[in-house]
């Protein structure tokens, strides 16, 4: 008889972490939510860590390992140090692990869900304020560094190897930080994922692993004004302005602030 | 330069770079970007051909009249998005 392949063909689905942590990310993972099922009704979400109403399931696991990070001018505790078991948690063969403060504002994840490649992340990185697109290296070194924030992958055998990778390159963070010229205080996934990778393809070319438009992303300096289901206004010292696709907000505050 | 003329150079930028991620469109597994360049090229391709997609991943092209049809139409439909857009930041 004939395995039916319905369910395997709609094997698909988006992650959400969600930790507290001075900010209320709940508010902002719930506004997540909201858009990817706006934009991306057909695709199903799953909350990882604290449970997130409007969301199709839940997954729970304990705080992950505490971290830190500037926010202001102050170092505040930040919990993001989870994501790398996202191969374990992920009950899909396709998955998208997007960062709660990346705003869905159209369907243009869909074209992920749609492409053949194992892992695709963004390289480049578009500054909504200034208008330029630039990629940052890991420390001193020649690896272009790949944003963790939109993470596309199938569950293959080399998409574990490289989450294993993953895992690895957090557990001896201060060694790359030393070898690659970067500081180890803040442990940042996007650095973890560039090593990662670029040991998974043995040091050569990833640029198959690109996602091939850039990362639209607010600096912190640029807040949030007023957030809806279309569009996102935003504002720096020059003036405010309308973003109407999908963007990365740094300015977590007053993205907070902005959806209450 | 003006406040409405900086704004109205910013809020281009934004509509540019917002078209050039939509001008992306995926084809049996291969992206593909539908620019000008994609438009001309499609032209000559042949069903069973393989073409290189954006991420240079060889994809074959079982029927390219499908696949030309399918270009065109992203590109018209970014394109008229674009000039919908630029009318009213521009008035």
């Amino acid at each position: 008889m004939l395995r039916s392949i319905k369910k395997l063909l709609n094997d698909q689905g988006i992650l959400i972490y969600n930790f507290q942590s001075h900010i209320d990310y709940s508010r902002i993972a719930e506004k997540c939510v909201q858009q990817c099922k706006k934009f991306l009704p057909t695709i199903p979400v799953m909350t990882v860590g604290q449970p997130i109403d409007g969301a199709d399931a839940h997954h729970n696991i304990d705080l992950p390992a505490t971290n830190k990070r500037v926010f202001g001018n102050k170092s505040k505790i930040w919990h993001n140090l989870a994501r790398h078991m996202s191969y374990e948690i992920t009950p899909w063969q396709r998955t998208i692990v997007i960062d709660s403060d990346y705003m869905v504002l159209s369907n243009q994840l869909e074209k992920l869900f749609a492409s053949d490649q194992q892992i695709l992340m963004h390289r480049e990185w578009y500054d909504v304020a200034n208008d330029t697109i630039h990629t940052i290296p890991v420390g001193k070194s020649d690896i272009d560094m790949l944003w963790a924030t939109v993470l596309k992958f199938d569950k293959t055998s080399a998409v574990a190897e490289f989450f294993d990778l993953w895992q690895k390159v957090i557990a001896n963070y201060g060694y790359y930080a030393k070898l690659f010229e970067f500081s180890s205080h803040v442990i940042r996934n996007d650095f973890a994922v560039s090593i990662a990778l670029k040991q998974l393809m043995n040091h050569n070319s990833i640029d198959h692993c690109v996602i091939p438009w850039s990362i639209c992303t607010t600096r912190d300096h640029v807040k949030v004004k007023n957030i809806d289901t279309n569009k996102i206004v935003l504002e720096d010292s020059k003036n405010s302005f309308t973003v109407n696709f999908d963007c990365h907000v740094l300015n977590k505050e007053s993205l907070c602030d902005a959806i209450s | 330069m003006s406040q409405r003329r900086f704004a109205i150079k910013r809020d281009l930028n934004l509509l540019h770079q917002r078209c050039e991620a939509q001008m992306i469109m995926v084809y049996e597994g291969g992206m593909f970007r539908c620019d000008t360049h994609m438009v001309a090229y499609s032209l000559t391709i042949q069903s069973g051909d393989v073409i290189l997609d954006v991420n240079h991943t060889p994809i074959k092209i079982n029927d390219a009249q499908q696949f030309q049809q399918k270009v065109h139409q992203q590109h018209h439909m970014v394109m008229n998005e674009y000039a919908e857009e630029y009318k009213k930041i521009v008035e």
